[in-house]
Order: C-alpha cells, then structure tokens, then sequence
C-alpha cells in the first residue's frame, strides 16, 4: 500500500490543506519496502487531490484538514486518515503496526469520548473526519 | 513584608486570570519551545479543545491555523519583538469546518525583561462572516452583480418571476446580459435540473429557423434522411431561450403563436402534434410596441410573449456597477489566462466611468479581456485601454468640454438619487442636500425625463 503523510519540519504537519511537503512510504506485509519525499505547489483542493491521485496514493495520513480537501480526496477514492499528530517517524511506525486508530497520536481535543470537550460541547463530534475506505 | 508582596502578587494574579476567563476573545500563550502554556475559557470555545487537552501540546496542532506553517504572526513577534494586530485568516475545528478568525501577537518578557515566550490574542469572526455573505447575496442573483437601485428592484422580484411558468419577455440593449439573465430565471426556476437550450433566432434563415425550432420527420423534404428533434423538444422539462425574438418572419410568428397557447407543435412532415412543458424566455433589443405599430410585429403574438417583462437598463444608467463588474471580470480572466493582475489603478476606473458604454457590459467585459493581453499582472493602467476609450475619455475631461463634463456628472447623481427614492422628487432633493425648487430647476434645465408614476403616486 502507498502511503502520503504530510510532512512539516519532520512532524504532521497541523493543517494538511497549507502543507508544502508530503512523505510517501511504500510498505508490505507490515514492512517499508520504499520511502520517497515530494513537494505540492498549490493549495487547490482539487489540484492537490489530483497530484495524490497521480502520485497513485492509496491514503493519506495528516493533521487538520478543511471539509472540502477533505472530500476532494475522498471523491477521488483516496482514504483519509486525519487530524493525526506527532513526529513523522513515531507516526509511520504507528501506522505500520495499525496503530493510529488507538488516539494515541491524535490531535488535541480529538480523544473520542474521552475528552473534557465532548462533555462542555455536545454538540461537536470529535475528529469525524477519519474516514472509511470508500474506494473498494 | 515580604508576605505582603506575595500577597499583592497573588490578589494581581488572581485578577489577570479573572479578566482573561471573562473576556469573548480567546487568548492563549506559549513558552520557548512553541509550547501552550496557558489556554483561556473563550479559546476553548473557539477552538473546541478543552484548557486540559491544550496545555503542554505544540501550539501548531492546537491553534491549527492556515497561518501556522508558512506564515506564523507569533514567529514574526518572537523574532522582530513587534507586535501584530488584527491579521485574518482561519483555524480548523475538528469537524473539519474552516472558522475565520483575526489574531493578534505579543512578546511574553519575565521581571528581568528576558522573552519567556508569546500570547496570542484571537477573534471568532464567524457571525461577521455571515453578515458580510448575507450583506453580498444582496448584490448577487445567480452569476449576476449589482448594487444599482436600478437591478436591486429587479433582483426582488426575480425569485418570484423564476418560479412562475410564465413567458417572460427581457429587453434590453445589446450586451446587458440578457442571456445570463435567462439562464439566472432558469437556475432558480423548478426547471432548472431540466436543460436551458438557447437560440438565436436573428442568426438563421426563416426556413432554417423553423427545422431547428420544431424538428422535422423522416422525408419531410429532400435530404431529410431521419428524424431530427427542434429545440422545443430538446428543452423539454427545462427553459427554451429565444434571443433577438423581434427578428422572426410573421409566418414564424403564427406557428410560434400556437405553440405558446397549445402547448403543443409539430415537427415538419409530421401528421401529430407533440406536447411541451419547456418554459419561455425571449429576448429583443427591439422595441416591440414600436414594431407591432409598423406591422412588423404581430400584435397578438406580442401580447402573449410580454406576460412578464424584465427590463435590463443599458450600463451608463448603473454606472456605479463599474467597479464591482471591473473586479468580477479580474477574477475571471485571472482564473482563465493564469494571469496575476490585481486590479485597476484608480484613474483607469475613471476613464472606464466616463465612458458612454454603447456595447453595455460586453464592451467592458472585452475591455478587460484585452488588457490582460497588455498586462498579465500588476495593475491595468490607461496605456492598456483601447485608444478609442482613451481618445474619448481624454476629450470627456479635457478643458473645452468641463461644462459638459460637469452636467453629465449632474445628469448621472440626480438620476441615481431618483431612482434610489423611486422618483420621489422630495425625498430626493433631501437625500441630495438641495432644496426641492433647485432640484426641479435642475431637472428641467438638464432635461432629466421621469417616469408617468413616480414616488406621490398612489399604487
């Protein structure tokens, strides 16, 4: 599976949509068979779906992301793994081992049901942007 | 003593951490290390994340602002030790939703004036944003703009004309939109899922106009080798737009008369006729009552196309739509040639107001079209104006003609104060800070015409 992160100054970068850098890692059977770096030059949603798309990433780990980034991705059948912190190689690890999902590494204020927000803002659902596959 | 100044120092503690918990803005501050060392009430609100998730975490994934990575303000103040006030831009709450705020940064120093870190002050400008959208829609129906009191009456009763199944009839001279104007009825009408099919039927020879308005059979003429399906069948369930309608022959006009009041046509050679439910819109530059005077024009035809009539005043008449239309068609043509251009210096805009504009908002819209091919970015100045433009321009501003000048700026302000007060002569004089005799003086002498019904007269 191929595999974008988002990359600013060897973190997640916090806001995927203003992110100029993306780690692309290639990995089988739970190992990294391949590692590249690679730049995004503009901040269209669409234009940059469209650069993942031709890079033939499969998913994208990264921070906050916009509703529309968000679906501009998912419409092109890239599966989005969101509002994700932490060092890169701390999160790749994670990923290899499919650990994201545990929240260890999430964002702030992204801890479902743990959080102190859910509470004090009912009516905020925390991180619904992790998506589902949805190219199948 | 010492007790007394601990004392002094807690009470003023207590009273900083009472203000920054009962103020709306949110207000959080961070250490050397970028990271947030405290995190007030109104920030937890603003950003959704609670005081406790917040503390100790790098500001960046907390704050999540577009300005984060490449354009931190907190950076710039930690480094130049000046202040930013009031900078704008949006944080991501963790639905994903973009919540505009505006920022401003301090430097954070301890009692030996040694930086210990930054506070960041920041606004939810979310409600502020609605207004300004709603305060915009006001200036928008579909792909049109304006803030002409002349095109705001009309925008009023657009919605409603869309959603009847009326014929509407739009006038105007040419190059006022009448097309977009069409094509707005139909995106807001029930038929806008249908398709919207235009025709111009000043472009095509009578017997070629009719083959494309009703289609035509198998072996209705030599050639006709299989069917072929007009525009009214084509425009089923959606909008048909019938452009330069004045133009059509009278015994188009018969056939198109029926259609309008059956329902119903037949393609040529065919021996059943077939039902429509496209909606009609016609256009003319024309003066159609002129035209059913000279006979040119059938008179019953004109009353059933001119059940509802929209009139688009020609450009020189909403003048102060100039500078909206001139930023619309920036951001166009940026968009269409890759170009940068950021806008018009202020004495081109001049000279774009002093013109007549006989070709409306085409003309304009070409203007700008081709300055982006003088200028790719920058500003658009004089020198990239069409000569004829600047030629009249420098004739309109030039000495011999300032008396004339000066009436057409009259002619212009009086007729747009008119209108903004719907002819109200009185509430017009008020509004222009002028005694009422001088404004009628004025009207005479410049020979402003108004309208049978003006503001007095009773509806």
């Amino acid at each position: 599976m191929r595999t974008a992160f988002s990359l600013w100054n060897e973190r997640i970068a916090p806001v995927f949509d203003v992110a100029r850098h993306l780690w692309i890692v290639d990995a089988e059977d739970g190992r990294i068979i391949g590692q590249t770096g690679r730049r995004f030059s503009s901040d269209d949603p669409q234009e940059r779906a469209l650069r993942l798309t031709t890079l033939q990433i499969e998913q994208l780990v990264c921070g906050a992301i916009t509703r529309s980034s968000y679906e501009a991705l998912v419409e092109r059948g890239i599966r989005v793994v969101s509002f994700i912190a932490g060092d890169l190689n701390q999160v790749v690890h994670a990923w290899l081992a499919d650990r994201l999902k545990e929240g260890e590494l999430n964002m702030p204020g992204c801890n479902r049901g743990k959080r102190h927000g859910a509470r004090r803002y009912p009516g905020r659902d925390a991180c619904v942007m992790t998506s589902k596959r949805t190219r199948e | 003593m010492k007790r007394h100044d601990n004392h002094t120092s807690d009470t003023k503690t207590t009273t900083t951490d009472a203000i920054l918990e009962s103020i709306s803005d949110g207000v959080f501050t961070v250490d050397l290390e970028w990271r947030i060392t405290s995190f007030n009430r109104a920030a937890e609100e603003i950003t959704g994340i609670s005081r406790k998730d917040a503390i100790g975490r790098l500001c960046s994934e907390v704050f999540r602002s577009n300005m984060c990575q490449t354009d931190c303000a907190l950076r710039k103040t930690m480094k130049n030790g000046k202040p930013i006030i009031g900078r704008s831009g949006y944080i991501i709450d963790e639905a994903g939703n973009r919540i505009p705020i505006s920022l401003s940064t301090a430097v954070l120093k301890n009692s030996d004036g040694n930086m210990v870190g930054g506070a960041e002050t920041f606004r939810d400008l979310s409600e502020v944003e609605t207004l300004r959208h709603e305060l915009e829609a006001r200036f928008h129906v579909g792909e049109i703009v304006s803030r002409s009191p002349l095109m705001q009456r009309l925008f009023e009763v657009i919605p409603a004309i869309a959603i009847s199944p009326s014929t509407v009839l739009i006038t105007g001279e040419t190059g006022t939109g009448k097309e977009l104007m069409a094509r707005t009825i139909h995106s807001l009408s029930k038929h806008s899922k249908g398709p919207f099919i235009a025709l111009n039927c000043g472009a095509l020879p009578d017997s070629l106009l009719e083959s494309e308005l009703f289609g035509y059979k198998v072996g209705a003429f030599t050639g006709a080798t299989k069917d072929k399906a007009g525009r009214f069948a084509l425009a089923n369930g959606g909008t048909l737009f019938l452009d330069e309608i004045g133009e059509i022959s009278p015994a188009l006009q018969v056939r198109l008369l029926r259609v309008l009041q059956e329902r119903s046509f037949e393609p040529l050679g065919a021996t059943s006729s077939v039902q429509t439910d496209a909606r009609i819109i016609v256009a003319t530059n024309r003066d159609l009552t002129e035209r059913t005077k000279a006979g040119a024009f059938r008179e019953d035809l004109y009353y059933r196309i001119n059940v509802v009539r929209v009139e688009l005043p020609p450009l020189r008449r909403r003048k102060e739509d100039i500078p909206l239309l001139v930023e619309q068609f920036i951001a166009k043509f940026n968009r269409l040639h890759y170009a940068t251009v950021r806008g018009i210096s202020p004495e081109t805009l001049s000279l774009l107001m002093a013109h007549d504009w006989p070709g409306n908002v085409r003309e304009l819209e070409n203007i700008i079209e081709r300055a982006f091919v003088l200028c790719p970015d920058g500003s658009i100045e004089i020198r990239h104006l069409p000569d004829e433009l600047i030629l009249h321009g420098s004739r309109s501003i030039g000495p011999a003609s300032l008396q004339d000048a000066r009436f057409q700026m009259e002619i212009q302000t009086i007729q747009t104060a008119l209108e903004r007060n719907s002819f109200n002569r009185l509430a017009t004089a008020r509004d222009l800070g002028m005694h009422k005799t001088t404004l009628f003086r004025k009207i005479k002498q410049l020979g402003i015409s108004l309208p049978e019904k003006d503001g007095r007269s009773k509806q």
